[in-house]
């Protein structure tokens, strides 16, 4: 039921509508909204409970000293980005074309090969860990952002042709039959065609892509030293065996997933409409 | 290490292939002394780091890189992390360290590991107490040197103590339960732990552990087999059920690590715990501690056959793939050193290891829980660790939950508890 069709009920249903929809949001910013909060109070205000709140318990101090003290903090925070944008591109550029062909071409066994290509993903990473590593520590490339940014488009790559495949094949034929009385062929109706009115589906994919590579912990700590660990290593690395600091943990946090939230932001109108665009024609 | 594919890189990359091949020995052409590079693997500060990683004995351990023609190289992971690491490196046969961090994993990597505590020198190793090699040595064989006497002993809120009228800390069992019950008062609890985790040194059935010794009890017989379903193996269990009864903090099933129920303490929100040495230090921190000062610590309380621990088993241990044993033995033994030892405690608030150094009166004079430590060191401690350590504390820990939480009584959780670990230790054959 849509809210414009609840707007005729009658006040009362409406204002039961809002309420839930605060309540909704309220209970899904309340862990961003927490952790913002404790990043700004000492560690002694955090261990009492219920936690102390007084103004002279907030402060910036957990900012500063993890700028400061982790310089590993803004090497994690690039390395996490040259390996999410990394893995994303490559994945979008391979994935479209692949989801594509998958969707509209001849392909013998379009269905058995798509199921192939999801069927990767259902392997716990734990079971291929070894196996990887192995193959990544023979050829040299341990601690190589680009070589995680690789392992990382090996698990991007099958959602990505998963989640535009579904696109592709909910886009009317009609389309691509008229760009092809009009003499574009296969190559020239995906780039001219397809592609320009697939932009939101592509922003939904290439941000979904983004977050698990940004976030992802276990492969980046068994296929990385120092140089090339991510910023979720550089995070766990404020939970000790006996101490955490929760302080600096949640300003590394806080810190580190601006940029994730920045980027919901920008692409805001993109995503919404990529996976309304998805659920309503695929 | 990075590297750059480029197409530069992979010709000079293949020049210098092809210039180490015609070498009379190829690629094994022995390390010349002074440039050998000792990769070590280890936790990150403030858990127990060594020179060059955490900063203490800074000259020092140049000095040394110096005098040995050597460098050390750190790789260092967050502790949680240590082991999930140690293992998949040594499961894929690319274990690139010389010197590893162990906690408990001894008897898991033996295989991996090279014994060395036998060349040694003697004056080290009578100077650390001999029940420090226990859990680092397996099948006869010693493979690593712990380096902080890392005991659980008894801490407690001397302010709590003093407004119930109890002067000195509880001796024995009996007393363990009255304090308890009496400083279970004004909003906060006699007694706080962390049973929200079975498995592991610090998870619920390594704290049972420590009671079972104290009744009398083992966890093994000579042959490897568990002997722990015995009177004390369900007097141990009895006693931490009775714990819970007399007041602990009922968030204790629940917390997960010994930092939740160390916050429990340092908020004032309880008076007692069972906690390792290395939280002396923070407790003394007004920035994360509102019991400055009020701190105190003593053995563990007495059960039937005495007081007893178990220990936080931090070693330098060898891999076998070593690039050059001697000189990592070496570096081993310049952590070991006593004036090392001796920065170590004051400077990181980790205790050491070397008697000598636990009695020096400056060590004393700043961290006055060395005494108690070293005499919790004068009686029997034991971590019990085996290459199934994990499953078989995993199992024992989880039946300890049940009881504590009343799902089943103490002989049955233990009966249980053996009946697991038996058919685990079949498993490994």
């Amino acid at each position: 039921m849509s809210f414009a069709s609840a707007r005729g009920r009658g006040r009362g249903f409406r204002l039961l509508v809002v309420v839930g929809l605060i309540l909704f949001v309220v209970w899904s910013a309340a862990p961003i909204l927490w952790l913002i909060v404790s990043s700004l109070m000492q560690q002694q205000a955090l261990i009492v409970q219920p936690p102390d709140f007084s103004p002279s318990n907030f402060t910036l101090e957990n900012f500063t000293e993890v700028i400061l003290s982790a310089a590993s903090l803004g090497r994690g925070i690039l390395n996490s980005f040259i390996v999410a944008l990394f893995s994303t591109a490559v994945a979008l550029v391979i994935g479209a074309p692949a989801a594509y062909a998958l969707a509209r071409l001849a392909v013998p066994r379009a269905n058995a090969l798509a199921f192939l290509v999801l069927a990767t993903q259902m392997l716990p990473g734990i079971a291929i860990a070894i196996p990887l590593f192995l193959v990544i520590s023979r050829l040299g490339l341990i601690d190589n952002v680009l070589a995680l940014g690789m392992v990382y488009l090996s698990f991007n790559l099958p959602i990505v042709i998963w989640i535009l495949r579904g696109f592709f094949l909910a886009i009317p034929e009609g389309i691509e039959k008229a760009a092809a009385v009009d003499g574009a062929g296969v190559v020239g109706t995906f780039l001219h065609i397809v592609l320009p009115i697939s932009i939101p589906p592509l922003g939904a994919a290439a941000v979904f892509a983004f977050v698990e590579a940004w976030n992802e912990f276990f492969f980046a700590l068994i296929l990385t030293r120092q140089d090339a660990q991510t910023v979720p290593l550089v995070i766990a690395q404020f939970a000790g065996q006996y101490q955490t600091l929760f302080g600096q943990m949640m300003a590394a946090a806080t810190i580190s997933i601006a940029p994730v939230i920045a980027l919901a932001i920008i692409f805001r109108n993109q995503i919404v409409r990529g996976f309304a665009d998805g659920m309503m024609k695929g | 290490m990075s590297l750059k594919l480029t197409r530069r890189n992979a010709l000079t990359g293949a020049a210098a292939l092809g210039a180490a091949s015609l070498l009379p020995n190829g690629f094994s052409r022995p390390a010349a002394a002074e440039d050998t590079t000792l990769g070590v693997f280890g936790p990150l500060p403030p858990d127990p780091a060594p020179p060059g990683a955490a900063k203490f004995a800074g000259a020092e351990f140049d000095a040394w890189k110096a005098a040995n023609g050597a460098d050390v190289t750190y790789d260092l992971v967050a502790w949680p992390q240590l082991h999930d690491r140690m293992a998949t490196a040594f499961a894929s046969g690319s274990a690139p360290w010389d010197v590893m961090y162990n906690c408990g994993w001894v008897p898991e990597f033996e295989s991996f590991l090279l014994p060395f505590v036998d060349d040694l020198p003697k004056e080290l190793v009578d100077d650390m107490p001999g029940s420090s090699f226990s859990t680092v040595t397996w099948n006869g064989k010693s493979y690593g040197a712990i380096f902080t006497l890392s005991l659980l002993t008894l801490f407690y809120n001397k302010e709590h103590l003093d407004e119930a009228g109890l002067g000195a800390p509880p001796k024995d069992w009996d007393e363990f339960l009255r304090y308890t019950k009496e400083l279970t008062r004004d909003g906060r609890y006699g007694f706080v732990s962390n049973y929200g985790e079975p498995a592991g040194i610090g998870g619920t059935a390594s704290y049972w552990m420590a009671f079972l010794q104290q009744a009398g009890g083992t966890m093994y017989a000579e042959d490897g087999s568990p002997a722990f379903n015995t009177e004390a193996g369900v007097a141990a269990l009895q006693m931490m059920i009775d714990l819970q009864e007399a007041g602990t903090d009922p968030g204790s099933i629940s917390y997960v690590g010994i930092n939740d129920a160390t916050n429990v303490l340092l908020s004032g929100r309880a008076s007692m715990m069972m906690n390792w040495p290395f939280m002396w230090k923070p407790a003394q921190d007004p920035k994360g501690s509102q019991i400055v000062g009020k701190l105190a610590a003593s053995v563990l309380p007495a059960g039937p056959a005495g007081t007893a621990s178990i220990d936080g088993t931090d070693a330098w241990t060898i891999g076998k793939s070593t690039k050059d044993a001697e000189k990592a033995r070496k570096l081993i033994e310049f952590y070991l050193d006593p004036v090392i030892q001796k920065k170590q405690a004051l400077d990181t608030g980790w205790l050491p290891i070397r008697l000598s150094v636990l009695n020096d009166p400056d060590v004393q004079a700043a961290m006055p829980l060395a005494k108690v430590v070293l005499d919790q060191a004068q009686h029997p401690y034991d971590s019990f660790v085996t290459p199934d350590y994990n499953e078989i504390s995993q199992a024992v820990g989880t039946e300890v939950q049940k009881a504590l939480q009343g799902q089943k009584t103490a002989a049955e959780a233990i009966a249980e508890a053996e009946s697991l670990a038996s058919a685990i230790i079949a498993r490994r054959g």
